[in-house]
């Protein structure tokens, strides 16, 4: 199911590019018929001008037919028959011709379309456009001559030539000229700068996939510049070798940069390639002037190829993988193919053409998808980067508060250790102190069977519940089961059991010996009251996780007795402390002391 | 035959001394070996009458009652030595355990009920607070790591599980009622749980630095 989605979408946009490029080379299409111009297809060549013979001639006219490895001028007349003479300006509109053209009218030479000798004015994509004054021409039969420059490449010659009024035909020239000349230089100077930039970008990331794309952009540019670049200072062969040796090796890199961007095994698809491309430009350079051109078209069908296998391999990963990346630069290399071969067939095969060359489209179209491409990463990564910077700054936030907590940890810790130290004081002073006399008194008291010994014991008791209290150590469950130690054996003495259930620490009870000696004493109190007032025979303490409860089996008191209480008082308020919901019930038999705690709340 | 145990009281109150002298009395299995105030003292007499049981408080004039509790340990490993002591808490307890000392006695407890209790510990029922307990729980904890447990000085889970209850001021019937086990076996638990704390003792420096901080000054 996906992977016939995926071929729907592949065929799609393979059938829009292609629909793309046909529309595209439509538009330059030279026009059949110009309003207001004549279109002059009939007309007579002769190589040496009036000194030679002239002979007739069907426009577009291809040497490499006709003259095959001719290598020079070549003269064109036409007869234009003109009822009256003209009062408007007048103008000649050469599409297309290679390499270089002067134009003789009624005998004279009225203009070129520059050098003739040497480095030739290279005239081979853009069109020629001759204003003629109206004084020129007269009523009757105007005689206009062309003399064409041409080399031995299989591409000399002239199509058919346009004479007429300069408002109608200027338009058309410049429309052609927009195409030819100015989308030239912009292909030029985007791909110029695009490979400038990756070669940046290649210094800046250290991957060679960079340093392969910008080599073929920047490579690229010297062809480009060979469509619009009119008196280029070499030789004709010199610069034909340098320009397809560079069509040749920006494939080639391309080819690199394309293999790495598909993550496909490179190895000896890439030293085929390097050794066929370096061949090809030695081979290229010492071929003949004659056979030079056909052999950089044969040495191009390699190019193709390789463009070919690379979309076949984004293709694939596409409809492998599902890798968008991989597809939109497979459509992209598709341009390159469809141009450079829109532009192939008809040089290869000779065949009469009446479009301009298309094929450096393809390079910026390339190199605008990959720009766009890293552009995506680029953003990407900096927006991960963005992301990584937010993240880090939280860690560290989150870093110095643990570390601030820390300090304050350390800082309860100290004061804690400064607490305990004097807690351990107070211990040693009372245990010696207080605790000896009190020892010392309950001995001399019991020898003289004094009653005051009850109380001495009562007070030793006491000391020992505010001693646990001091110790920050204990839990509140410990300090309870302290209590009961000391406790016990009293109850036992009165006859009243204990039944114990502590479970465990009430949850939403407060830290600390605070909380514990607010616990304890409210225990201590109800204990108290249930042996002092309710004459109890038994108690219960029961604590789990929702806090506790202190019953008891005595007489219990009235309501009145319960506000007037100040111990009860007491237990409220301490109740109050912990945060807790004490709730203090007659019941019978007994008292309920049931304390709440209500989680969050302490 | 009624067996007989000698008791060697070392305390330096003459009034608590009295109050002892007189709760042996009580017991007559208990013989009174002697009633002395001072570490010299007691030291001769350990040293030439090998007691059966010590009652010693920490706090004498001319010394600790840890030293005469590690001497009389040393001389005669079976006897049972008790920390005489007021308030009975975990600080002045838990170095004496360390030192040997089986359990202890506060001071005030009525007079039958001393004598009771030293016989109690004599047959294994040492007594424990739950702040002893509490703190025992914290010091012989098991290692998180499993490797380097060390069955002599590391709580088994059972003995965690015992120790805890008494933490929370759980008696031994309870203890006993709520395991399934005898009162008896929770007191071998307890017992136990003492020995690995004097074998403890000896790996910590805590308890040494317990003594010396807490009961510096002839505690």
């Amino acid at each position: 199911m996906v992977l016939a989605k995926r071929w729907l979408v592949l065929i799609g946009l393979l059938l829009s590019f292609a629909l793309l490029v046909v529309l595209i080379l439509e538009s330059v299409r030279t026009p059949g018929t110009i309003s207001g111009a004549q279109r002059l297809v009939q007309a007579e060549f002769s190589l040496h001008g009036d000194k030679g013979s002239w002979q007739p001639v069907t426009l577009p006219d291809n040497w490499h037919q006709r003259l095959p490895g001719y290598d020079g001028f070549g003269w064109y007349a036409f007869h234009v028959l003109l009822p009256e003479a003209p009062k408007d300006l007048w103008g000649i509109y050469i599409p297309q011709l290679s390499m270089n053209a002067e134009l003789y009218i009624n005998g004279s030479l009225t203009s070129g379309g520059g050098s003739m000798q040497g480095a030739v004015s290279r005239h081979w994509n853009l069109p020629l456009y001759f204003q003629i004054a109206p004084s020129l021409l007269h009523a009757g039969d105007n005689e206009i001559k062309i003399r064409l420059r041409g080399f031995s490449d299989g591409n000399a010659g002239l199509a058919p030539v346009f004479i007429g009024l300069d408002k109608s035909l200027f338009p058309v020239y410049r429309g052609r000229l927009l195409h030819s000349h100015e989308l030239s230089v912009g292909a030029f100077s985007v791909n110029l700068a695009l490979g400038l930039i990756l070669l940046v970008w290649w210094r800046a990331s250290s991957d060679i996939a960079f340093f392969w794309f910008a080599s073929g952009s920047l490579l690229s540019c010297v062809y480009i510049l060979d469509s619009f670049w009119v008196n280029a200072m070499f030789s004709h062969y010199d610069w034909r070798w340098i320009t397809h040796g560079t069509v040749a090796w920006s494939m080639c890199f391309y080819y690199l940069f394309m293999l790495r961007m598909l993550e496909r095994r490179v190895g000896w698809p890439e030293r085929i390639l390097l050794i066929y491309t370096g061949v090809g430009a030695i081979l290229l350079r010492l071929a003949d002037h004659v056979q030079q051109l056909s052999f950089a078209l044969s040495l191009h069908i390699g190019g193709l190829a390789m463009v070919l296998h690379l979309i076949g391999l984004s293709c694939i990963s596409w409809l492998r993988d599902g890798n968008r990346l991989h597809l939109w630069l497979g459509v992209y290399m598709a341009f390159v193919a469809a141009f450079g071969f829109a532009d192939w067939v008809p040089m290869a095969f000779h065949l009469e053409r009446n479009t301009p060359f298309v094929y450096y489209l393809g390079p910026v179209a390339f190199s605008l998808a990959v720009s766009l491409v890293l552009l995506t990463r680029f953003l990407n990564a900096l927006d991960a980067e963005r992301n990584f910077a937010r993240n880090l700054r939280q860690s560290l936030e989150k870093q110095e508060e643990k570390l601030q907590e820390q300090h304050r940890l350390i800082a309860d810790l100290e004061r804690e250790h400064a607490v305990n130290d004097e807690r351990i004081r107070i211990v040693r002073e009372l245990h010696d102190g207080l605790g000896g006399h009190l020892m010392s008194a309950l001995s001399l008291s019991e020898q003289q069977q004094n009653p005051i010994s009850v109380n001495i014991h009562n007070a030793l008791d006491e000391f020992r519940i505010i001693m646990d209290s001091l110790d920050a150590g204990t839990n509140v469950l410990t300090m309870l089961g302290m209590l009961r130690q000391r406790i016990e054996p009293s109850l036992e003495e009165a006859g009243i059991s204990l039944k114990w259930n502590v479970k465990c620490k009430p949850e939403g009870m407060g830290e600390g010996p605070e909380a514990s000696l607010h616990v304890m004493r409210i225990v201590q109190e109800s204990v108290a009251n249930a042996i002092r007032h309710g004459k109890a025979k038994q108690i219960a303490l029961n604590m789990d996780e929702s806090g506790f409860v202190i019953a008891d089996d005595g007489s219990g008191f009235s309501a009145d007795e319960v506000k007037r209480g100040r111990g009860l008082n007491n237990m409220e308020w301490r109740a109050k402390q912990l945060g807790a919901r004490i709730d203090i019930q007659s019941i019978s038999p007994g008292v309920r002391v049931k304390v709440e705690f209500m989680p969050g709340e302490s | 035959m009624v067996r007989q145990l000698k008791v060697l009281l070392v305390e330096d109150d003459p009034l608590c001394r009295a109050r002892l002298v007189l709760a042996l009395d009580t017991q007559r299995e208990l013989t009174l070996l002697a009633d002395v105030g001072s570490v010299a003292e007691a030291t001769v007499l350990i040293e030439s009458d090998l007691p059966d049981v010590m009652v010693v408080d920490i706090g004498l004039p001319d010394g600790s009652g840890l030293d005469l509790i590690r001497r009389c340990k040393e001389l005669v490993p079976n006897s049972l030595c008790l920390v005489n002591t007021v308030y009975g808490d975990e600080a002045h307890v838990l170095a004496a355990l360390a030192s040997g000392a089986t359990g202890y006695l506060l001071k005030d407890a009525p007079l039958s009920d001393l004598g009771e209790a030293i016989l109690s510990a004599v047959d294994g029922g040492a007594p424990i607070s739950p702040s002893i307990a509490s703190a025992l729980l914290t010091h012989l904890q098991p290692p998180r790591d499993q490797t380097s447990f060390d069955e002599n000085t590391h709580l088994s889970p059972r003995e965690s599980e015992v120790l805890d209850y008494l933490a929370r001021g759980f008696s031994r019937s309870e203890i006993s009622d709520t395991l399934g086990i005898s009162i008896n076996t929770v007191s071998i638990y307890i017992k136990n749980i003492y020995r690995k704390l004097e074998v403890n003792s000896g790996k910590k420096a805590l308890f040494e630095a317990r003594r010396q901080g807490l009961l510096r000054e002839g505690l």
